[in-house]
């Protein structure tokens, strides 16, 4: 294209979008409100599910041991829990971190988050807790009265935490999908039958049901709002784009309409069609690049000083320090100006191609 | 050179336009098309600039094949002709100069072509000095000649005047035709659209009539009776 053609058309185009300021003050708006409601529910899903994999352990089935237990009683309950774990198809034995010759299965460190099946001791519990949570949550988690001749000074909650560690060491069984609410159920109650035999040699119950501790009810609410999201998403988002696409037509119609001796002498006088099309999507595009930019700042404000605590609230996590946010100009910048650019130049190309095919038959 | 042969045009609706009309326009040449009203002259005009198709026959305008031609090629076959409107088509809210100057914008030419070309064919027309008027300024004879200009700036082979004198008076009307005669000049062909029977008969030039979408005669001179 000759530069003289194409400020001609940039020219035309800028008129255009000040012809009908009314119609296209309206078209602005229309596509604002879908690129918002599109950035929003994208960034909600996308927190939801930082959050998800976030939040320890929620496909995880902890089972809980007896303090008192020792190694021979821990190996023994763990080779009965690889025996339901071979078994069940929600659980991928092949990813497991427990071995049968081990003196005490653990965890491997470095397969920790993807192994599906280890142990985890009451001082690696500890650990956890105390990387977790800041030292005033540990005081009052940890901290005993002087009855109990403990320390009182400034970290006496944590000092007593790692000399009498109250916590109980635990099997963590993942399952691939939790969501599969029948075997999960299965699964447990086929861990609250392990028995093991005291030192007497009498049968006892090693594992009672309260010890066993699952999401299975937070990861079926979570998953549940984060399709039902998803689908309400795309619906507004295709509800949202077509109103634009109208709107945009319409405003962009005006245009052809005023302009409609021009345009049928442009024609006579042998002027191309693409020529002819140009003037009038650059005002859609103009339009559609215009729309972006306004939502990406609003966007942006509604991510860092509203959506945060609104998700907060929503996942019970207000007021500590668990939501995890990505931080907006790194993860999701790009991501949403790419997005809302792609989205007002299909609408302005879109509707402005299809509000002047009328005019430009042959 | 413009052919046809044995061209047809229907409408969509049935109405038959022109039945077999064949005819041959040379380069360079002067022609009347006369016709009452619904004769088949505006259908005509309208194959020439392809704003409508043949139904069948064959039509040639300026090199082009119109009956197979691709919708790409009608800009570089309308590049050809220039078509000066009955009611003038001017921009009201264009100068004169920018109602010429559009014409040539609208095929792309440079700026610098645009500003050597526009006034001088001003100054063909007679209205050089009157550039930066706009058209509700003019008289009629003068939006006339800024038609003309228009028609011509873009230096097409083939001239199309509709009613070029409907819409201006008599003395107006000597003006126009000296002005289309000076165009012929030029070496363009000059296809003049007219009831006018006055300049039919003053100017010796071939005249076409066509009745009810056929030829019925075809002489030049000037003892043109209807």
């Amino acid at each position: 294209m000759k530069p003289s053609v194409f400020f001609y058309n940039l020219g035309q185009g800028f008129k255009g979008v000040f012809r009908n300021s009314v119609m296209t003050t309206a078209s602005i708006l229309v596509l604002i409100a879908c690129m918002i409601l599109v950035g929003t529910f994208y960034l909600v899903i996308d927190t939801i599910d930082r959050n998800f994999k976030a939040i320890d352990n929620l496909n995880v089935i902890e089972i809980m041991l007896n303090k008192d237990y020792d190694e021979g009683e821990i190996i023994e309950i763990g080779k009965e829990l690889a025996v339901i774990c071979n078994d069940s198809p929600i659980i991928d034995w092949e990813d497991s971190c427990w071995k049968e010759d081990m003196l005490v299965p653990k965890k491997n460190d470095d397969d920790a988050k993807s192994a599906n099946f280890y142990y985890v001791s009451a001082d690696e519990h500890l650990d956890m807790m105390l990387e977790m949570y800041d030292d005033d949550w540990i005081k009052a988690i940890f901290e005993f009265d002087d009855e109990h001749g403990h320390d009182e000074g400034e970290n006496s909650g944590i000092v007593n935490a790692v000399e009498d560690n109250p916590l109980r060491p635990s099997y963590r069984i993942s399952f691939i999908n939790l969501s599969d609410f029948d075997e999960v159920t299965k699964v447990k109650s086929k861990i609250d039958a392990i028995n093991i035999a005291d030192k007497n040699g009498n049968a006892i119950d090693a594992i009672a049901t309260e010890d066993i501790k699952d999401h299975v009810e937070l990861y079926g609410n979570v998953m549940s709002i984060k399709n039902t999201l998803y689908i309400a998403g795309l619906w507004l988002m295709a509800i949202f784009l077509l109103i634009s696409l109208f709107v945009i037509m319409n405003t962009i119609k005006l245009g052809v309409f005023a302009r409609r001796n021009e345009i049928t002498f442009m024609r006579l006088c042998g002027a191309t069609k693409s020529f002819i099309r140009m003037p009038f999507i650059v005002e859609g595009i103009i339009i559609g690049i215009f729309s972006a930019a306004i939502s990406f700042g609003i966007e942006f404000y509604l991510y860092e000083y509203l959506l945060k605590d609104i998700i907060s609230s929503a996942t019970g996590t207000s007021g500590s320090s668990t939501i995890i946010s990505a931080p907006f100009w790194d993860e999701y910048a790009i991501v949403l100006a790419v997005a809302f650019v792609a989205i007002g130049l299909f609408a302005g190309v879109v509707s402005s191609s299809i509000s002047l095919k009328k005019y430009l038959k042959a | 050179m413009i052919k046809f042969d044995n061209v047809s045009m229907e409408y969509s609706n049935g109405n038959s336009a022109l039945n077999g009309v064949s005819l041959q326009i040379d380069d360079g040449e002067f022609v009347f098309v006369v016709g009452h009203s619904g004769a088949g002259k505006t259908t005509l005009t309208k194959l020439l600039i392809c704003e409508e198709r043949v139904s069948s026959g064959k039509l040639e305008v300026n090199g082009f094949n119109l009956e197979k031609i691709r919708s790409w090629k009608i800009p570089k076959l309308r590049r050809t002709m220039g078509v000066v409107f009955q009611d003038f088509k001017l921009f009201e809210k264009m100068t004169v100069y920018e109602n010429v100057a559009f014409a040539m914008r609208v095929v792309g030419a440079k700026p610098s072509l645009i500003k050597k070309r526009v006034p001088f064919f001003l100054d063909v027309v007679g209205l050089g000095h009157k550039g930066d008027s706009f058209p509700d300024q003019l008289s009629g004879g003068e939006k006339q000649r800024v038609a003309f200009a228009r028609a011509l700036v873009n230096n097409p082979d083939t001239i199309i005047a509709d009613e070029p004198t409907g819409n201006v008076d008599t003395d107006m009307t000597e003006g126009i035709m000296e002005l289309l005669l000076k165009i012929n000049k030029l070496g363009k062909t000059v296809i003049v659209v007219t009831h006018d029977m006055n300049i039919i008969q003053q100017y010796k030039k071939r005249v076409i009539r066509i009745e009810n979408g056929s030829i019925v005669s075809d002489k030049i001179g000037g003892d043109f009776t209807e």
